[in-house]
């Protein structure tokens, strides 16, 4: 009887891990199509919620009824460390959705393990698509070993929100906003001199920001080959320590996440550094008279590029992955990224979307809208190691035991060599 | 022509079936593939790699574990006590004949069926340290503010509060009906005798109520190992893993660093933990019956 048993869910087990393995089988990469012969349905999966979703599902519904052959559904999967799992997930099942959008910094594991198909030969075949109209700095975030896997949707660099009536109550100059972290650390004093719950400047410790500190301090986590984890340089402890002693003087406030948000609406912050497409949530959450300045403070002019871009996904039919192709070049057509910019504050990435009349009008009406094309020229890709998530996090560990707890800089040490040991 | 006796075991079946699928489907098999998972290296997207018993020594060589493991015996040494003391008292007060005593009982239990994942976010708000309403109440008395969530040790306190909070009700009506179960004429001939409030509650309450007892602190200390929602909405492990208890170590390697095996190995030390206090419930909370 026990022996029966245990062959019983001996046998099940096996069943089980066979579908599961099975699930896991490629299908087999298709040759490329050129035309449908029947019509098809396509999913593509999104990380931005709440306001950012509308201007996107307007352009998908313009799709669809611009033609009869391929349907796009739109499908907002969460953040985008939720999308990134939920497409892994999918994936590894054997269905996933034939676009996703991905975070920056998050793509790294699908290169690695192949799970992306490059879009050089939809390119090369397609006579009216010019990847040459593409900003190279945008398109250099979604390139990785020369060849190119996404297209830009919502593309943006950090810069420096400002409270201008913070400034003006501490005597200073709104227009004049910091060039270097110097100035910064003096007008953050100034405004944190006003009152016990007013900071200066509000910092935290997205993987994205904290990417920029070093950067502008001149360090690099990664050395080229991304095999060695630089995070204890001379020029790494010095930003951490930078950040340290504004938190310790008083001047900044080490906050993130919807507490964040919230010190940022409530006016009680002078200068925070936030995405471009924050612009759209300064518009509707703030009543007091804000500002934009770009976020190049550092001795070396540096951000990061932020946001995400749209990949093809691998273990999908030639069927869909031509119908994507269609959906993806009308989504960064000229007058979609007009549209989708003009609505969210995102970057455009064309250089004839940014030309066009209706983003020169906003740019005109609103120089706030500028600084982030002012400061392109200075942006750099994040790094994409396939453990960067872990990475990450053990980074912003480090940082918020040396800058809430007073811990000295030297355990980036500990932080490089657990680091190390991930690559 | 089947027999009496072979139709009742068919349909005896069929009774237990539906259970049996659910059980089988949803937690045997998902046991044993963690098992089997635990001993690979596997990160979703490539192949799988035997390994043996890698991931086990790497995790019991690995601080981040133990830290884990240290934060989630705190959490359980931090909400058991105090859910199960304060989940008497108020089972106690509940048994008096007050007015109004089915309001307060809903009020009590409210709790237990709100969704974690809301609550936890009003919570978060509740924490806020410069806004918040609990720093607004220890400043009427006079107190420092706290800095709450964003502080390494006092995160866990706070997660270990909104875990009191949640769970007290459930083991109070449970004591509740322990309570209920214990004949009145043990109090009647106590009074006679001219016991105090006290001694009948030291006496015949706490003695006759062991094994409900029992059985409310194993529960709660399986719930407490298992501590996830409020950990993922209010602090995600942080700040520093000061909260990252193992259930949340266990999600964050596995599906966020995409490390199958070693969190599958995470998960089985987990399970060996819940199955202890699982085992220990079935042996000795039957035997510690005293009444009838």
């Amino acid at each position: 009887m026990i022996v029966k048993k245990s062959t019983a869910v001996l046998l099940t087990l096996l069943i089980v891990m066979g579908a599961f393995l099975s699930g896991c089988g490629k299908k087999e990469e298709g040759v490329q199509i050129t035309e449908l012969t029947e019509p098809v349905t396509i999913q593509v999966w999104y990380s931005l919620g709440a306001k950012y979703s509308a201007p996107l599902e307007v352009i998908i519904n313009h799709f669809n009824e611009s033609q009869d052959m391929i349907t796009v559904e739109g499908v907002y999967q969460g953040g985008y460390a939720t999308t990134q799992e939920k497409l892994l997930t999918a994936y590894v099942a054997g269905e996933p959705p034939v676009l996703a959008q991905l975070e920056q910094s998050l793509v790294g594991s699908f290169v690695a393990n192949d799970a992306l198909i490059p879009l050089d030969t939809f390119i090369k075949s397609d006579k009216a698509f010019d990847i040459k109209d593409f900003n190279k700095y945008i398109t250099q975030g979604a390139t990785y070993n020369k060849k190119l896997y996404g297209l830009p949707i919502n593309v943006s660099t950090p810069v420096l929100y400002l409270n201008r009536d913070l400034f003006r109550k501490a005597g200073l100059d709104p227009d004049k906003y910091p060039t270097t972290w110097e100035e910064a650390y003096d007008i953050a004093k100034k405004i944190s001199d006003l009152g016990p719950d007013i900071y200066g400047l509000r910092i935290y410790n997205s993987g994205w920001i904290i990417d920029s500190l070093f950067h502008q301090f001149g360090g690099i986590i990664f050395d080229k080959n991304n095999t060695q984890c630089l995070v204890n340089s001379k020029e790494i402890k010095e930003a951490m320590g930078f950040w340290q002693k504004m938190v310790m003087d008083g001047v900044a406030v080490y906050q993130g996440g919807k507490d964040g948000s919230t010190m940022d609406a409530s006016g009680a912050v002078g200068m925070v550094m936030r995405s471009t497409g924050s612009i759209a949530w300064f518009k509707d959450n703030v009543s007091f008279d804000w500002g934009v300045a770009p976020f190049t403070l550092g001795s070396t002019k540096a951000v990061s590029l932020g946001g995400g871009n749209i990949y093809m996904i691998k273990k999908t039919t030639p069927e869909e992955q031509f119908a994507a192709w269609q959906f993806l070049q009308n989504l960064t057509n000229t007058e979609n990224q007009v549209y989708w910019s003009a609505n969210t504050g995102y970057m455009v990435s064309r250089k004839s979307a940014k030309e066009s009349p209706e983003i020169q009008a906003i740019l005109k009406e609103d120089p706030r809208y500028n600084v982030t094309y002012d400061q392109l020229e200075h942006a750099f890709a994040r790094p994409t190691v396939e453990a960067w998530p872990e990475i990450e996090d053990l980074i912003q560990e480090a940082m918020t035991r040396i800058i809430l707890e007073g811990v000295s800089v030297d355990i980036l040490d500990q932080t490089a060599s657990d680091i190390n040991e991930l690559l | 022509m089947l027999k009496k006796k072979q139709l009742d075991n068919i349909q005896g079946w069929f009774f237990i079936a539906p259970p049996v699928v659910v059980f089988t489907i949803f937690i045997f098999i998902p046991m044993f593939v963690a098992l089997f998972i635990s001993l690979q290296k596997w990160n979703l997207l490539s192949p799988m790699r035997f390994v043996g018993l890698a991931n086990y020594s790497k995790m019991f060589s690995s601080g981040h574990f133990w830290n884990s493991v240290m934060v989630s015996l705190l959490y359980v040494a931090g909400t058991v006590p105090v859910t199960v003391v304060l989940g008497l008292i108020i089972a106690i007060l509940l048994n008096q004949g007050i007015r109004g005593v089915s309001f307060y009982r809903i009020m009590i239990y409210l709790p237990v069926i709100t969704s974690m994942a809301a609550a936890a976010i009003v919570f978060q708000y509740l924490f806020e340290p410069n806004i918040g309403l609990f720093n607004h109440i220890l400043s009427l008395f006079g107190l420092p503010p706290m800095q709450w969530l964003n502080d390494r040790h006092q995160a866990l306190l706070a997660v270990i509060i909104v875990g009191i909070w949640k769970r007290v009700g459930y083991n109070a009506i449970i004591l509740l009906a322990g309570l209920q179960a214990i004949p009145r004429y043990y109090y009647e001939a106590a009074t006679i005798d001219g016991a105090s409030r006290f001694q009948m509650v030291r006496k015949i309450t706490i003695p006759l109520l062991s094994s409900v007892t029992f059985f409310v602190t194993v529960m709660q200390i399986i719930a407490s190992f298992k501590v996830f929602t409020s950990i993922v909405i209010m602090t995600e492990g942080g700040p520093a893993r000061g909260t990252d208890v193992l259930p949340y170590f266990l999600y964050k390697n596995a599906f966020q660093y995409h490390k199958m095996g070693y969190a599958s190995a995470a998960a089985i030390f987990l399970f060996i933990i819940i199955f202890i206090f699982t085992v220990l419930q079935f042996k000795f909370g039957e035997k510690k019956v005293h009444y009838q």
